[in-house]
């Protein structure tokens, strides 16, 4: 008993409860179950990219690109290949995002710091202009619709809670699996990419195949939330992949914090319930969300560990267990 | 973390982070809960959800319909509401299909809107007949045109308000084809990229076919194209005899600024311009047939006292997604008071029963059963000569409508044999 | 079809350069001098374009066209000031995202001051119509264009070459350190940097704005093809900018007379070639930060 209530696992603990309080407490202010499974997903997606961005140190500005690039695999497997399933969309969709990001991640990595962020921002703008344009394969500026989400076994997806607990399993299982990721060698050799590149190649580590994976896992788990998205809102579009949601996803894990496992969930939930109140009293709701991360950047900059380069590394705050 | 064994009592800046965080998403929450909106009354007004692009190449459109559709609601409050009961019209930015489909979806659940209202693009009228449909809410797509969305994607709870492209082209068509435009020439399209683009292009490839015009080549251009001096070169080269534009919201008025700057002179005409767009390309540089909806000037008591009561109260004079908008919401009115009710389903019978309606012009409009579109007349214009013009905006010349008095509504809708509308 | 067609198109795509080149030649400045990488560049350029609107109203297309870029000028001291000075030291990925949140930012403002629909912009009749050279038709409008360019390009280039003013600049490119070590201080320049940058792109606005729509948009759009010539042209040289410019300007103009869809994209695969085989741009110095 007390091995699972060790503070160990208290990541988990704090995800499980939480999973299952937001639907009350999204209801109890007002809002829906289906914002509340917005939430999940982007939390899914804020923590993908945080395991590039907060744990390797590269920074990506165009992880929309694999967020919308998940979502279409799914949605054109479905209509497509398997109509009316979902397992097997989804299952199409983690493996093509996997292998794309496979490739793109073997030509792009070979870049670092800044060239590698314009690299991921040219990506980005990229995705967006053929899923705008191509407009026979992705349906164009209408996206692609129809999408159904058909059940699984008994259970029927159409309901907004069922799908509501899908995602928040799928979810949990991200989570777990991601703080296993961070907690094992190959999580800490990604921090030691992070904080001292050079030195770490000197210990031995061939640090491209560590960046490799950390970058496809890291588009895998963002496309998959691409996914989910899809078969919430029965539609696949461009707005998926533009720079400026891109720069929201970041915004996120910025503002959650990029050096905590679960910041970037709190960063979703930050932006989410913003969007959602402050939209009802202003329609520029996102000029004071971006004051907001303006703000941060610029009054907390020294604690964007790892990025600022003359800072020499401090002793660590966190207990043995890792963060 | 764990603080009980550390012996610091001073926070780590993340720490910190994490504690301004929860006690500004608590504030939040608790603002929230303050919202008059939130705390739900299942009495009191009927709520109807509008959504309209206001944003992007048809945001100048959106604009005028907000205007067109809050006057309507002003009107029909300050006279008692609608069985007793105010009407409480909850207007957004569509922005773009996907926002569109979840905005509806928002309406639906949490602000309980008994019906959704409006749009002006295909693309996004589309993904909100979706959303509707699925929620058994009834939709009234007023300003989106494209053919599909009334023939293949048609569903029950959707009605169209205005014209489809194929009237739009029939309607400019005669016109060119009247003035020796069509018969025997070489014409260049120009499509916006989307399916109300290419449903223009469709229907006018069609138009042209049936009466002798050859169509020499076809621009397919991006909606946020803004240079289409690539274009004009093309244009240059191919030496048309007439250059028709298949192109959606104020992308009509970029290419005939363009044009005229460039200085070519083969005829330009089109199978969609909104007055609002024709004004904003300003005298000079307009010319040709463009078919319309409504236009300020129709000789009837109604559309002069609308005109007045709008421009009075905006300032502006009103342009057709004004007036849609607002006998949109006249015609839902209507149909409420006679059916006593806000139930859907009374709603849709009442409508698909013919029910005829005073939009303002010389004939009543009815929406056709079986597939839920709007019957009316629509008017051809064109440029009037130079030096007519009595102000800025009054440089256009608006024709006589069309289905003549003596025709059927119906003359220049797409028949059942054309429409592949299934309910 | 006809060559002249195809050079037409060319020649168009160089008029298109041009106006690239007022947006690119600022952000290549304060990249290379500065080290940031400013992502809000395209905000100033839509500032520019409506700010022009306003003054036109006044004081008409002539005026707006000098002082417009002056007004966005000093928006810029006050944004160097309180803003970039910060991150001079800092890791370019800082500046990358103070940037990008303030370019949200401003595109927002934008929205909330002149509203989300675009706005009417009228060219100045007396540009109106084309000029035929031989078989050639241009715009007149369009040349105009070209002209004030390649004006303000020779504006900037004798003051980096000519001057003492050009010379510290131009060496602290290339060797910050060594400037530094001579007991220079490089930041008193960059404010002037800053301004000029952020006065060009302002200045493409006004120029740009009668064949455009403006509306609060067009920033981020004209940003990604900005960015596509800086990387393209590399770091650090002036002609690189102005070649990559032209280069950018000419693809566009030929991919969209034969594949309308993939113009843009083309320039993405472009700029994606470029950084992979060569991530100094074609003429660019190396810059050890940036790796």
């Amino acid at each position: 008993m007390t091995k699972i209530l060790n503070p160990h696992h208290r990541p988990l603990w704090v995800g499980a409860i939480c999973l299952v309080l937001l639907p009350f407490c999204m209801q109890g202010i007002g809002l829906t179950l289906d914002v509340a499974t917005v939430v999940v997903i982007l939390a899914i997606a804020a923590m993908g990219l945080n395991l590039l961005v907060g744990y390797t140190g590269l920074v990506s500005f165009g992880h929309s690109a694999w967020f919308g690039i998940g979502g279409y695999a799914a949605a054109l497997a479905q209509l497509h290949w398997f109509k009316d399933q979902i397992v097997l969309p989804f299952a199409f969709s983690l493996l093509f995002t996997a292998t794309l990001a496979l490739v793109v991640g073997y030509l792009i990595l070979r870049r670092r710091g800044v060239y590698f962020s314009l690299l991921t921002l040219a990506l980005c703008a990229l995705t967006f202009a053929i899923s705008f344009r191509w407009t026979s394969l992705t349906g164009g500026e209408g996206g692609l619709g129809g999408i159904e989400r058909g059940s699984l076994g008994p259970i029927d997806l159409n309901s907004h809670l069922n799908y509501y607990i899908l995602t928040a399993v799928i979810g949990f299982a991200v989570l777990w699996f991601l703080l296993r990721i961070v907690r094992s060698p190959f999580g800490h050799v990604l921090v030691a990419i992070r904080e001292n590149q050079q030195r770490a190649t000197f210990q031995g580590y061939d640090i491209d195949r560590y960046k490799l994976l950390a970058f496809v896992l890291s588009a895998t788990i963002t496309g998959l939330a691409g996914a989910l998205v899809v078969f919430l809102h029965r539609l696949a579009a461009a707005e998926s992949t533009t720079v400026a949601f891109s720069g929201e996803l970041l915004a996120m894990v910025v503002i959650g914090g990029m050096h905590n496992f679960l910041g970037p969930a709190l960063g979703a939930l930050f932006f989410l319930l913003f969007r959602e109140l402050f939209s009802m009293y202003t329609n520029n709701w996102l000029l004071y969300f971006g004051l907001v991360f303006v703000g941060f950047i610029i009054f907390s900059a020294q604690d964007l560990r790892g990025f600022a380069a003359a800072r020499v590394s401090s002793a660590p705050t966190r207990g043995r267990n890792g963060p | 973390m764990d603080e009980k064994r550390s012996p610091k009592t001073v926070h780590s800046p993340d720490v910190q982070r994490r504690k301004w965080l929860k006690t500004g998403t608590i504030l939040a929450g608790g603002a929230a809960l303050a919202h008059p909106m939130l705390a739900m009354a299942q009495t009191g007004p009927i709520r109807v959800g509008h959504l309209t692009p206001m944003t992007g190449f048809l945001g100048a459109l959106g604009e005028y319909a907000v205007q067109g559709i809050k006057m309507a609601v002003e009107e029909i409050n300050a006279a008692g509401g609608l069985l007793g009961r105010q009407v409480d019209l909850i207007s957004e930015d569509s922005v773009n299909p996907q926002t569109a489909a979840s905005k509806a979806q928002r309406m639906i659940e949490r602000d309980k809107v008994e019906f959704l209202m409006g749009e002006i693009s295909s693309a996004s009228a589309l993904t909100i007949a979706q959303v509707a449909a699925r929620n058994k809410t009834l939709f009234m797509s007023i300003g989106a045109r494209s053919d599909t969305l009334r023939g293949k994607d048609c569903n029950r709870y959707t009605f169209h308000v205005d014209i489809p492209v194929t009237v739009m082209v029939n309607a400019a068509g005669e016109a060119l084809a009247r003035e020796g435009y069509v018969k025997g020439k070489k014409i260049y399209t120009l499509t916006s990229d989307y399916v109300f683009g290419h449903d223009l292009s469709k229907a006018a490839k069609a138009f042209f076919a049936r009466n002798n015009g050859t169509v020499i080549g076809e621009e397919v251009v991006p909606t946020d194209l803004t240079d289409f001096s690539a274009q004009l070169i093309k244009i240059r080269q191919a030496r048309p005899d007439l250059i028709a534009t298949n192109l959606g919201g104020n992308q009509v008025t970029n290419f005939v600024k363009q044009y005229a700057e460039f200085g070519m002179k083969f005829p330009v005409a089109g199978f969609n311009l909104n007055t609002a767009d024709a004004w904003a390309a300003g005298e000079d540089n307009l010319g040709g047939i463009w078919p319309t909806v409504w236009h300020h000037e129709i000789k009837t008591p109604g559309t002069q006292a609308f005109v007045q009561k709008f421009t009075k109260k905006y300032n502006r004079i009103p342009e057709n997604h004004a007036w849609i908008e607002y006998v949109s919401m006249m015609m839902l009115a209507q149909a409420i008071r006679e059916t006593k009710s806000v139930d859907t389903e009374r709603i849709i019978k009442y409508f698909e029963s013919e029910a005829q309606f005073d939009i303002l012009k010389l004939r009543k409009g009815y929406f056709r059963s079986w597939d839920h579109q709007l019957m009316q007349e629509a008017y051809p214009f064109t440029v009037k000569p130079k030096g007519q013009a009595k102000h800025k905006l009054d440089f256009l010349l608006f024709g006589e409508a069309v289905p003549g008095a003596t025709e059927p509504l119906e003359k220049l809708a797409p028949p059942r044999s054309e429409n592949l509308c299934k309910m | 079809m006809e060559i002249v067609y195809l050079l037409e198109q060319i020649v168009n795509g160089l008029v298109l350069g041009g106006y690239y080149l007022l947006l690119a030649m600022g952000l290549s400045l304060i990249f290379s001098v500065g080290g940031i990488v400013n992502l809000s560049h395209g905000a100033f350029y839509a500032l520019g374009a409506y700010l022009s609107l306003e003054v036109i109203k006044y004081a008409g297309f002539g005026a707006s066209l000098f002082i417009t870029p002056v007004l966005v000028g000093l928006i810029g001291i006050a944004f160097e000031r309180f803003l970039l000075r910060r991150f001079y030291t800092a890791d370019p990925i800082l500046s990358l995202l103070v940037t990008f949140g303030l370019a949200m930012v401003a595109e927002q403002a934008l929205r909330m001051i002149w509203g989300s629909a675009p706005l009417p912009s009228g060219m100045p009749p007396q540009f109106k119509g084309n000029v035929m050279l031989g078989e050639f038709m241009f715009s007149k409008y369009r040349l105009f264009i070209l002209a004030v360019v390649i004006c303000v390009m020779g504006g900037i280039w004798l003051l980096l070459h000519k001057t003492s003013f050009g010379r510290v600049v131009r060496a602290g490119i290339q060797k910050p350190d060594m400037v530094a070590v001579l007991g220079i201080r490089l930041q008193p320049y960059m404010v002037t940097v800053v301004v000029l940058g952020v006065a060009s792109a302002a200045l493409g606005g006004v120029l740009f704005g009668p064949i455009a729509i403006v509306h609060p948009a067009m920033g981020t759009e004209i940003m990604t093809v900005a960015f596509v010539v800086v990387v393209i042209g590399g770091l650090g040289s002036f002609w690189g900018v102005v070649l990559a410019a032209f280069l950018v300007g000419v693809v566009r103009g030929v991919t969209t007379h034969f594949a309308p869809a993939a113009s843009e994209a083309s320039m993405y695969i472009l700029m994606f070639l470029v950084l992979m085989l060569r991530p100094r741009g074609l003429l660019g110095e190396r810059i050890e930060r940036f790796e």
